[in-house]
């Protein structure tokens, strides 16, 4: 048994060394670590959160079971993510003749964690509902790229991981997804004068 | 250069728009996946049964097992899983000999493509350089989502399959935590582990029986054709052909 010194929360290697030693509420503590990216992950695929809910629940279980497999030096963050796509692709083809609920951009103002992140408020809300629509447009491949790298905000070798492809795909497939995004949103993006922050 | 800064300004946006994304409330999910495992694992007391979480471990058992028998000729009754099918080398073959022939209603219920993939769990994956196939099938199991079988006629290029009017039988398993499909090869039957698309495969060339658990009971089957078995993602794939070894795999990898 390990003990925990001063209460101190558990490093994410230690929770991995302790889980593949069959610590079932070691492991709890991984899932309760990236239940928040694997559902919105599992969301952004199936579009319906009782889904994304089940894909993330059964990934985690059978991640466990897999946890032999995963090697020290790796991110558990994409392998994580890669199992759950897994799940939540193999729900999404069983419900597909079911219509998934759009994404949404959310409003501001009634958002539970009360504001806007500076990332969020880069961009006023018509354009990001435009922009919205117009990656919803694309074809279903170019969106999960976009969404691993920028909605997850995954790093190329993350996306790669997650998708289970090499580094370099990523790269040319994100650059062919960008200039298709392009295509159909050609408005300026550009950021704006700093006009309206010298005026607050 | 104009179009870096224009990929930048788009990619400033897209991370703009994923932080005001509208998700729902994330689930506690922790709870219940220790729940489920603390309760799997008591029931379990030994390794759990292999469901498809458990894949490199029954990939562990399979290569092993196979190993074994390669060494240990064919004087051994042995037990391999892979997917939905259970392999079984039996010294003697079942009495009575197997009547059914794969074809018909034997396969189950015809209908059409859409139907069966309407009624099934999982994608249901063809090999486009077949075109469609010739007849679609539906085999209800015990449990869990039917087994597909989709028939194509034989053309130069895939002769008939001895015993069969078909030239190409692909069979589609969904993930169950028991077999479905059992085939009991004499120690005679040739079969060998292979790759398939990266994945774990067996090649079983010889007659042999392929036993169904259908929900009407055990149905069994004289194969005489070659089979090529490998697992992808949560199904189970049957190839039957009269082609040989690399070209049945050739054609599996076009499965998508």
């Amino acid at each position: 048994m390990t003990d925990r010194v001063e209460d101190r929360p558990l490093e994410e290697a230690e929770l991995i060394e302790l889980a593949k030693e069959g610590d079932v509420r070691a492991y709890g503590e991984l899932v309760e670590r990236y239940r928040d990216v694997a559902f919105r992950t599992a969301y952004l695929i199936t579009r319906s959160a009782a889904d994304a809910e089940d894909a993330a629940q059964d990934a985690f279980v059978k991640a466990y079971y897999a946890i032999d497999r995963f090697r020290a030096r790796e991110s558990f963050r994409p392998w994580i993510l890669r199992i759950v796509s897994n799940e939540a692709r193999n729900r999404l083809r069983s419900a597909r003749r079911r219509e998934g609920v759009a994404l949404r951009v959310a409003e501001h103002h009634g958002r539970e964690d009360a504001g806007q992140s500076p990332e969020a408020a880069a961009l006023d809300t018509e354009t990001k509902e435009a922009l919205l629509s117009a990656v919803e447009s694309l074809r279903e491949g170019d969106r999960a790229i976009i969404a691993y790298r920028y909605f997850l905000e995954l790093s190329e070798a993350e996306t790669a991981e997650a998708l289970g492809i090499r580094p370099g795909t990523v790269k040319s497939r994100l650059s062919r997804a960008l200039d298709r995004l392009r295509e159909r949103f050609p408005a300026d993006l550009s950021p704006r004068e700093p006009m309206e922050a010298a005026d607050g | 250069m104009a179009d870096r800064r224009m990929n930048a300004d788009i990619e400033r946006a897209l991370v703009a728009l994923g932080a005001s994304l509208e998700y729902p409330p994330t689930p506690s999910i922790a709870p219940a996946v220790v729940a489920s495992l603390t309760t799997e694992l008591r029931l379990r007391p030994g390794p759990p049964f292999p469901g498809l979480a458990l894949w490199p471990r029954r990939r562990v058992l399979l290569l092993a097992a196979a190993l074994v028998l390669l060494l240990a000729g064919t004087a051994l009754a042995a037990r391999l899983v892979i997917g939905a099918v259970e392999i079984r080398v039996v010294l003697t073959p079942a009495t009575p000999r197997p009547t059914d022939v794969a074809t018909g209603p034997a396969l189950g219920d015809r209908v059409t493509l859409a139907e069966a993939e309407r009624a099934v769990s999982f994608p249901v994956r063809l090999p486009p350089g077949l075109g469609p196939p010739t007849e679609v099938h539906l085999a209800e199991v015990p449990f869990g989502a039917p087994v597909v079988v989709l028939t194509w006629e034989p053309d130069p290029a895939h002769p008939r399959i001895e015993g069969i009017p078909w030239g190409t039988m692909l069979m589609e398993l969904p993930a169950e935590e028991e077999p479905v499909a059992f085939k009991e090869l004499l120690g005679s039957t040739l079969f060998r582990t292979v790759r398939v698309s990266g994945n774990d495969g067996f090649w079983i060339s010889g007659p042999h029986d392929l036993v169904l658990r259908t929900s009407e009971g055990e149905r069994r089957f004289l194969v005489q054709g070659n089979v090529l078995l490998w697992e992808e993602g949560d199904t189970t794939f049957r190839l039957e052909t009269a082609l040989a070894e690399a070209d049945a795999i050739a054609l599996a990898e076009t499965v998508r």
